[in-house]
């Protein structure tokens, strides 16, 4: 009899641990198919735009206590096409609503890539206050490399970095990769050079979703969220920190809706 | 004329060792043009976080003003799935030695980047405006799983001999973002240096 409720106590227990392993393993096995990244953050706005497809977000990283932005929109040609028009429609509000001597941020995606002089001129055309631009090449398979770039304080295009970089993605890696040319530019622009910029045959679409999410940024929507006063103030003073939007350029290049040759 | 033929080559196996030197070449001239390189470790996996790769480091002058280049190079993922709403980031921070601190290594201010990740863009913050220490390549295209990506990014040393760290992470990113710790390399006031496992 003993031995038997001896036995039994062993049975449990070793059934017990068989449990154990298998549970581990489990845990273990599916770690790297469920693992998430722990986001601390507030939602202060998340909205669904149906008939666009699109869908932007306000929401504040409390770790680093910043506000960010999202927006997502669907990237096959229908999709980009009805953010296109999204874009065009905003900015068509804006317009009526702004002085036309103020400044609006922009970005702008062009129908083709444009060379160095080609977007040299476009940008003193329109008197662009350059904040970065994304420049394409092709490497020999196929892949696009984007190279982000800013002025310096006297150029528009510095050589230095902009030898460095295509000289690194041709040689260092992939030799004789083409370059393809400039097919972004963000910055700021005077409201009066917009009508001008709406009838320029080298622009795809100008993004005003910058603007479209600050104007929602407001102590009202972060009071409505839960946001303390305090934080509420610092963080409309520092206005966004980041506002995340696929380049609508890669899309276009992607399926075939860009012209492949650079204007020079 | 003494005639090699491909079958002799073969016979030899030098034909083995052409093709082994063709395949090791490129990546030992890649590996030494850099003054350091570490393979990717993970202090964790994810079913979005890249599998391999190296995280290189390289001490540059331009006249009296030291850079700080930072690229990672042969990244690679052997499976990929999204980890939810957002996108994928590859996240460069620029600290002080061993701590989470800003440091005297910044992102520069010339903010070039480049990539061949798909459908990506390059964005910084941390440290404040100006003097940010945080750099990401925010991917918004499809991974293609055993292909080979890379990713530089240019920093500056703002007392032009200051000390640092540069480390590199894979973020899912919806709002804020975080994600596995891949590695790191050390920056003294001349060089940067392998981390052994700190600087």
């Amino acid at each position: 009899m003993t031995n038997y409720v001896k036995w039994l106590s062993h049975k449990w227990i070793l059934l017990t641990l068989i449990i154990i392993v298998i549970l581990a393993g489990l845990a273990i096995s599916n770690r790297r198919a469920t693992a998430r990244p722990q986001e601390d953050a507030t939602i202060v706005l998340s909205i669904e735009d149906e008939p666009s497809g699109i869908s932007y977000l306000i929401g504040v990283d409390n770790q680093a206590n910043e506000v960010i932005g999202r927006i997502d929109y669907d990237d096959t040609a229908t999709g980009i096409a009805k953010y296109q028009e999204f874009n065009n429609k905003e900015l068509a509000g804006i317009l009526q609503d702004i002085d036309a001597i103020d400044t609006i941020p922009v970005k702008i995606t062009f129908n083709a890539p444009l060379g160095q002089t080609a977007f040299t001129e476009f940008v003193e055309q329109y008197q662009i206050d350059a904040k970065n631009y994304t420049i394409y090449m092709l490497e020999p398979d196929g892949k696009i490399a984007t190279i982000q770039g800013s002025p310096s304080d006297t150029e528009l295009v510095p050589g230095e970095h902009f030898n460095m970089t295509t000289t690194s993605i041709s040689q260092e890696y992939n030799d004789g990769a083409d370059f393809v040319g400039w097919v972004e530019v963000d910055g700021t622009v005077r409201v009066n050079r917009i009508s001008e910029m709406k009838a320029d045959q080298r622009i795809y679409m100008i993004d005003i979703m910058q603007l479209f999410l600050e104007s929602r940024l407001t102590d009202e929507a972060l009071a409505t969220a839960g946001v303390a006063k305090s934080v509420r103030q610092e963080l409309l003073r520092a206005g966004f920190t980041d506002i995340y939007r696929a380049p609508v350029a890669w899309n276009l290049y992607h399926l075939g809706l860009m012209q492949r040759e650079s204007s020079h | 004329m003494k005639t090699i033929t491909l079958d002799k080559h073969i016979k030899n196996g030098k034909l083995a060792l052409l093709i082994l030197a063709a395949l090791i070449i490129p990546l030992v001239a890649t590996v030494y043009a850099w003054d350091t390189a570490a393979n990717y470790g993970h202090d964790d996996h994810t079913s979005w976080s890249a599998d391999d790769g190296y995280h290189r480091g390289q001490n540059e002058w331009s006249g009296s003003d030291r850079r700080i280049r930072a690229g990672d190079d042969y990244v690679k993922w052997n499976s990929y799935s999204p980890g939810g709403s957002g996108h994928l980031a590859m996240v460069y921070h620029a600290f002080k030695p061993n701590t989470n601190d800003c440091g005297d290594v910044r992102v520069g201010n010339s903010s070039w980047s480049w990539s061949n990740l798909p459908n990506v863009n390059f964005s910084t913050k941390g440290c404040g405006l100006g003097a940010e220490n945080e750099w990401r390549a925010n991917v918004y295209g499809t991974i293609s799983t055993g292909t080979n990506y890379y990713f530089q990014h240019l920093f500056d040393d703002t007392q032009d001999g200051g000390t640092g760290e540069i480390t590199v992470n894979t973020y899912w990113v919806n709002i804020g973002g975080s994600g596995p710790y891949h590695g790191k390399f050390c920056i003294n006031s001349t060089s940067v240096y392998a981390a052994s496992p700190g600087c």
